[in-house]
């Protein structure tokens, strides 16, 4: 390389999927289907859309091949370095960082695999480059969630709620925690309402996950070895550090003092002195209100993107949010594709079903027999559905064998499954090559073999 | 206009304001005393014209004034200025309540429910309100949210105002959490306590989308109630003031099933009350510079011939040597020649005689300031005082009449002058609060106050505990000093490692700031003052000799240099200068230096050229440095052969 | 007790100025004509002596209580004109018929201070019938200026003008009956009331351009007039205008370009004041105009001043358009003769 380009993405695809267990015990989180791709489509065609032409993919050892077949047979262009992490290792957002420090020599532009949305990167990146931010987040707006059947019994599903509090003069991220740290008083620094006298404290926002961060972050991550999340532990600690000022160095001569004392986060997020001195001299100014200089000469400054209402984003990491994705992808399949072709029914199945609504997607290699018929379905590559079944309103994964007079409603049929003949299942979730017996009827339940549920 | 008028009109007839005459503190001693909050002068016109100008200037037609004290003064007033009709008279009627048995703002409003003469939404002035503000939208607002919100009780009016402006009383500093129909959800007084984090309920995040909260408000102390307040007062006796009323709605939203909105006027509406001397100061400068247009003030300004910023009024003669800035001057004022007066404000018929300096302070009505009198620095000087020639008074409450209790005859200042003794009735739990608020209910001297608390602020909620700046700089060495001590004494008692020791004094140095030079002095400071510590008994030298031994790696790491070199020396003679037991063996300890190796020969040499001749130390030192001369001749003698 | 009553006509309308109720120069002007009626037929007074004292107090009251205020006093000053001419005339008409030269020149002005003592029954009903010409007169002198706007105003051409001013807005769409023009609006800040102008214009359908002031002195090259109203005319032709007005000046000094003023007559001011002591001749208006008290800590190291008028020197002004005709600012002088009595000028 002969330099260094502006930004570098990393895609963190190494996620146990541990809020979905039953989907993502027989198949990586980031290779679910989602409408005609598999998951982690999505954010790679963002970026490749956005102009980066490399990315690097953080995955687990063991699933490196899968995930690497799946990416190469789809249409993307972007390169991809596949960064292995070893299999059996428990580490957070930010220890992978950590490990990936040497490759990172730009600003780094932080996404999990499972994000899908319609808005366009290049606001974020203004953003971060307009203020010459440490960190940019990207928050959405709620989306109108129509009441929706989900498969599988019913469970509660408690919304994890982040408190986000940006100032409104200026828009910079000043507060970040998450509701569930608090038990009764959300406790503000008095110095933080006096430095940002007017704050909006938003409680309905969405993290999407994507985080824009400086390069010296990186470096500050491979010197403060304790912190392993990026959303739970860095990202508040940077943001809290907004509030703090360097200390002053009065001394440079003799160093007599410890290695250990000198490296302060300031040490690392020092600005380069051509910007203060520019900075200094235009009489451009963030804010109004008193006499501080622009910034308040906060050397960390963290952004936040806050989407429009009508932009679509979304988070497929809960069992949820993968129903009610697969139920919308057509709908704004334009919108979050950039007007890319919907193949609805890949070129390479062999339909003999007459009655395949236009809803559908059908991926490659399946086998549709006659007197089928499928309504709003996602079916996935290499599968069988045999004669007199119908599969309404279902998502079925690759390599499931579907019996004849099979009748498939609201359910997710997981890869490699078989439905004996005649089963009735309805809202049924069925694990990963599991077989369905006979004449089963099932409703509302998880059909699975039990070890292949993760611990816990 | 008319047309909202009878919209309004159709829900309650006129539109009727509360004007709450008494403040029910002693803010103003001690002009108090004899003159009522509401006629007290604020740029030549009492304060009760402006209250009521800006009433009938809102649409206001009727009002009732509550007072308690000094009524009829008041009263007259009042009846006065309907007979030469003047200007608000015509649009306001003014209806006087007394009564003499309310102690405080509750208990007046407790008054007017029981004597029923509200009907509807009206008006509610806290005492000394002057402003501008146009209040028919407001009202009509007020409406509305009633309408949508059967509880609502009050709407407060705000404006904004950035931190450290004179017109944001540092008392009155609030937070203010709302949600997007602007109902507060949450209000808190900073009382300018030393509290470095405010408290949120959860819920009031959980339960609203977006909160907004705001820290840049100035209150105007005029607020839209609906006909339920005074209700809600005379059910709750402990409502004592306006911000008990909203805590107490704010916190028993259940049960009291009301809720509080706010407004924040925009453009050029301004308002403010006169609830302290600092107020009183700040809103005569914005009156007198126009910031309450159209109401304006009744004076002649000369900005060209006196300074800048002086507003003087009728009738007065003034010399043409004095020397007038930033002051607000009375009608019929004679001021002398030579007279300094600065940010002064000077009421109506005052005498100033030749050379008198008057500088952030008040002078009263009918007051004489003889010839020579100084009155600095944040002063009060009441009604009828004469001062005598050549008075010095400074940050002082000086009155006309003998003080009932606790009077010193040092207070005296003349026949007609005592100084009055600042009593500190309530008790609270912080005297440091409890002080600084006495401070900026005064004057505002200069603007460190406010810089300085920012900066205290700003840099102390590092919590990491590294910074923990509260003293001013001189005081940080000594603590640095005194730390490094304890971490030295601690260090020999437990005989800890000598590493672990450098890195204390380390994060101590740069806990408090101290450079490289302070720290190596004070290093060496420490360590010779250690035996004196926990030595009881025990010979001076050994110990020192003995803690010497133990922290050489720490001397080691610290004295690298020359430089060093020389605060070592220069430690070693400050504290034997000071000290006898040091100072009689100082040769045996810069010998231990020498034969160590912690300090050259050079180093010594060049320190005692620069010592003085004539000291004790001076004495005890020769032989040391004479021996050392002598070595070195003979060492440098044998290496040159 | 009596006077005090009779003076709370001028209270309430010194109030409904103040609380800004009356906001058009020829609202107050009409409303101070009607007071000034009702004092005339209604009050008590025998002698135009006791008339003119009664005038005279209230004048008083209003210079006191709104120093810069000239309509209602050039009204009023006006009125006392009308009273002393059909005094005299009413007394004169008993007298010899011709005055000769000779007897105009050698007349004594020291005797002929007339007495307005002496009781003069006639002399109500001819006040109130002068005074009905004179509210006919007041009434359609915007209509009679703004009749003059074809002679002004040529097709194609570029107009100037500053902020709001009701004479020319109906002067502008009197001439865009018939001719075809564009107009460029000063926006003319903090108050910005040239935006409403501009609508205002535009409704009927003429070219409208809105600048801002900084944009003065660079379209002033493209401009054929500058047309503009003001608040008040001084003694020596200059103005007291809306602020901006006298940059404005200026630029068409500078490009020659004609500045016109249009001017009702109860504008002209006997008195002589300019622009040396802005402290009595200017009213500042919040600061908050031009800096928001949201500023934070600056305020307090600033003095910020908001002039509400401008001192425009005569030199600057081309013409005045009276309901009479064009007029040149030095023969605003003789204007002021025939509407004022000398002895009014000052009280």
């Amino acid at each position: 390389m002969l330099f260094n380009p502006e930004f570098q993405a990393v895609i963190l695809a190494a996620g146990k999927g541990s809020r979905m267990p039953e989907l993502t015990a027989g198949k990586p989180k980031c290779l679910l289907p989602v409408g005609s791709k598999p998951l982690i489509w999505y954010p790679l065609l963002k970026l490749q859309q956005s102009r980066f032409t490399d990315v690097i993919v953080v995955v687990f050892e063991n699933q490196r091949a899968e995930i690497q077949t799946a990416i190469d047979k789809t249409d993307l262009k972007i390169k991809v370095e596949y960064f292995p992490l070893p299999s059996n290792e428990d580490l957070g957002t930010a220890d992978t960082l950590r490990l990936l420090e040497e490759k990172l020599k730009s600003d780094v532009i932080v996404m999990s695999c499972d994000l899908i949305t319609d808005i366009n990167l290049n606001n974020i990146l203004d953003l971060f480059r307009k203020h010459n931010a440490s960190l940019c987040t990207l928050f959405f707006n709620p989306q109108a969630q129509e009441p929706i059947v989900v498969p599988g019994p019913k469970s509660k599903h408690k919304p994890e709620r982040d408190l986000v509090g940006i100032d409104k003069q200026t828009n910079r991220l000043v507060f970040l925690a998450s509701a569930s740290d608090f038990e009764f008083d959300v406790s503000l620094p008095k110095a933080l309402l006096r430095k940002h006298t007017s704050l909006n404290v938003y409680s309905n926002l969405i993290d999407s996950h994507l985080y824009i961060v400086k390069n010296w972050i990186i470096k500050y991550l491979k010197y403060d070895q304790n912190i392993s999340t990026l959303k739970g532990e860095l990202l508040p600690y940077i943001i809290k550090k907004q509030l703090a000022k360097p200390q002053k160095n009065t001394v440079t001569n003799t160093s007599i003092i410890n290695i250990q004392d000198s490296n302060d986060i300031f040490q690392f997020a020092k600005e380069v002195d051509l910007d203060i001195l520019i900075r200094e001299s235009s009489t451009y100014t963030d804010h109004f209100g008193d006499l501080k200089a622009s910034y308040h000469s906060d050397p960390i400054r963290c952004y936040s993107y806050i989407a429009d209402t009508k932009n679509f984003g979304i988070r497929v990491n809960t069992l949820p949010a993968y129903w009610y994705i697969n139920g919308k992808i057509t709908d704004i399949w334009c919108d979050v594709t950039n007007e890319k072709e919907l193949v609805k029914i890949d070129s390479k199945a062999e339909i003999k079903s007459n009655q395949v609504d236009d809803k559908c997607i059908i991926w490659e290699s399946c086998k549709l027999n006659e007197k089928t018929s499928f309504k709003n379905s996602i079916i996935g590559s290499n599968t069988v559905v045999n004669s007199f079944s119908r599969v309404f309103n279902s998502v079925v994964m690759n390599g499931v064998t579907i019996k004849e007079r099979v009748a498939l409603e609201n359910c997710i049929v997981c890869d490699g499954a078989v439905i004996e003949s005649g089963s009735q299942l309805k809202g049924c979730l069925v694990g990963s090559n599991h077989t369905v017996p006979e004449q089963s009827q099932h409703c509302n339940e998880v059909l699975t073999k039990s070890d292949q549920l993760m611990e816990f | 206009m008319s047309k909202k008028d009878s919209d309004i009109g159709q829900k309650s007839d006129i539109i009727q304001a509360v004007i709450i005459a008494d403040s029910f503190g002693n803010e103003f001693l001690p002009l108090s005393n004899d003159v009522p909050l509401m006629l007290l002068h604020l740029v030549n016109k009492p304060l009760i014209e402006y209250t009521l100008e800006f009433l009938s200037f809102g649409g206001v037609e009727e009002v009732f004034l509550f007072c308690c004290s000094h009524v009829d003064a008041i009263k007259e007033y009042i009846k006065n200025s309907q007979n030469e009709n003047v200007i608000w008279s015509q649009t306001t009627k003014v209806n006087i309540i007394i009564s003499e048995s309310c102690r405080s703002f509750g208990d007046c409003l407790r008054d007017l429910d029981a004597k029923g003469l509200l009907r509807g939404n009206f008006v509610l002035c806290e005492p000394g309100v002057v402003s501008n503000i146009k209040l028919l939208p407001i009202i009509k607002k007020h409406i509305e949210s009633s309408a949508k919100d059967k509880g609502t009780a009050m709407t407060l009016i705000y404006q904004e105002a950035g931190v450290g402006q004179y017109g944001r009383c540092p008392r009155e500093e609030i937070v203010l959490a709302s949600n997007s129909d602007n109902r507060v959800l949450f209000h808190k007084k900073i009382n300018y306590n030393n509290e470095r984090k405010i408290n949120f309920p959860l819920e009031v995040f959980l339960e609203n989308n977006c909160v907004s909260i705001q820290h840049n408000l100035k209150d105007t102390h005029i607020a839209i109630c609906s006909p339920s307040v005074l209700p809600l007062f005379s059910d709750n006796f402990d409502f004592q003031t306006r911000d008990d009323f909203i805590k107490g709605l704010l916190m028993n939203e259940e049960i009291l099933g009301s809720t509080v909105y706010w407004h924040l006027i925009k453009g050029n509406q301004h308002g403010g009350a006169i609830t302290n001397w600092r107020m009183y100061q700040a809103l005569s400068q914005e009156l007198a510079n126009h910031w309450f247009y159209p109401i304006i003030p009744d004076v002649k300004k000369y900005s060209e011939c006196f300074g800048r910023g002086a507003a003087v009024g009728h009738n007065c003669s003034i010399s043409e040597s004095s020397n007038i800035s930033k002051s607000i001057i009375g009608n019929n004022v004679t001021i002398g020649r030579n007279v300094t007066l600065e940010n002064a404000y000077i009421m109506s018929d005052v005498k100033i005689c030749n050379d008198c300096i008057v500088s952030n302070s008040i002078v009263g009505p009918k007051s004489i300031l003889r010839n020579g009198c100084k009155v600095t620095f944040g002063s009060v000087v009441g009604a009828n005082v004469e001062l005598n020639k050549e008075s010095f008074i400074e940050n002082s409450l000086v009155q006309s009449k003998r003080p009932e209790d606790d009077y010193d005859d040092v207070d005296k200042l003349g026949e007609r002058a005592y100084r009055l003794k600042l009593v500190d009735d309530d008790e609270e739990e912080d005297i440091v609060g409890n002080k600084l608020a006495r401070r900026f209910s005064r004057l505002h001297l200069d603007e460190d106050y406010a810089k300085s608390d920012d900066d205290s602020l700003e840099s102390s909620d590092s919590e990491d505990g590294l910074s923990h700046v509260h003293s001013p700089v001189p005081d940080d060495t000594n603590m640095f000093f005194s730390e490094v001590i304890d971490s030295l004494t601690r260090g020999f008692e437990d005989k800890l490692q000598c590493d672990n020791l450098i890195l204390e004094i380390n994060s101590s140095r740069y806990a408090y700031n101290v450079t490289l030079k302070e720290v190596n002095y004070n290093v060496i400071k420490a360590i010779l003052n250690l035996p004196f510590q926990h030595s009881s008994g025990q010979q001076y030298l050994p110990a020192l000799l003995r803690t010497l031994e133990y922290f050489s790696p720490i001397l080691k790491n610290y004295i690298r240099n020359n430089d060093a070199m020389e605060d070592c020396l220069q430690a070693i003679e400050d504290v034997a200068a000071s000290n006898n037991e040091l100072c009689e063996c100082i040769a045996k300890v810069l010998n231990w230096f020498y034969d160590r190796d912690h300090i050259t020969e050079e180093a010594i040499l060049l320190w005692y050229d620069k010592l003085d001749k004539i000291s004790r130390v001076n004495a005890r030192v020769v032989p040391f440095i004479k021996w050392l001369q002598e070595a070195e001749e003979a060492s440098s003698s044998e290496e040159s052969e | 007790m009596y006077e005090k009553d009779q003076m709370i006509d001028i209270i309430k309308l010194i109030t409904d100025i103040k609380h800004g109720k009356l906001s058009s120069s020829y609202s107050i002007a009409v409303r101070a004509e009607q007071s000034l009626e009702n004092l005339i037929s209604q009050g008590k007074w025998n002698t135009a002596q006791e008339l003119m004292n009664l005038i005279k107090l209230r004048l008083k009251k209003i210079v006191h209580l709104l120093p810069q205020e000239a309509t209602t006093n050039n009204i009023m000053r006006h009125i006392l004109k009308i009273i002393r001419d059909e005094y005299d005339a009413g007394f004169k008409s008993k007298a010899e018929g011709q005055q000769t030269l000779h007897h105009l020149v050698t007349a004594d002005l020291d005797k002929d201070a007339t007495d307005y003592s002496k009781p003069l029954p006639s002399l109500k009903l001819a006040l109130l019938d002068h005074l009905a010409e004179y509210k006919v007169e007041l009434e359609a002198s915007g209509d009679n200026i703004a009749s003059q706007a074809s002679e002004h105003i040529h097709s194609n051409e570029v107009i100037l003008t500053v902020g709001k001013s009701n004479t020319v807005k109906k002067f502008l769409k009197f001439a865009a009956k018939t001719r075809k023009y564009h107009v460029i609006v000063v926006e003319s800040a903090p108050d910005y009331q040239g935006h409403a102008m501009a609508a205002s214009l535009a409704k009927s359908n003429i070219q409208t351009i809105v600048i801002p002031d900084s944009a003065v002195f660079a379209m002033m090259s493209r401009v054929n007039k500058v047309i503009i109203g003001t608040y008040t005319v001084m003694a020596n032709g200059g103005l007291r205008a809306a602020s901006g007005v006298n940059s404005v000046a200026l630029a068409a000094k500078h490009y020659s370009v004609p500045v016109m003023v249009l001017v009702h007559m109860y504008k002209l001011s006997p008195i002589h004041a300019c622009a040396y002591e802005q402290d009595t001749f200017n009213v500042f208006a919040s600061p908050g105009d031009v800096l928001p008290y949201s500023s934070g800590p600056v305020l307090n190291k600033v003095h910020i001043y908001n002039p509400i008028f401008d001192y425009v020197p005569p030199e600057l002004v081309t013409l005045f358009i009276t309901h009479q005709g064009g007029n040149a600012a030095s023969y605003v002088y003789r204007l002021l003769s025939e509407l004022y009595h000398p002895d009014d000028y000052y009280l």
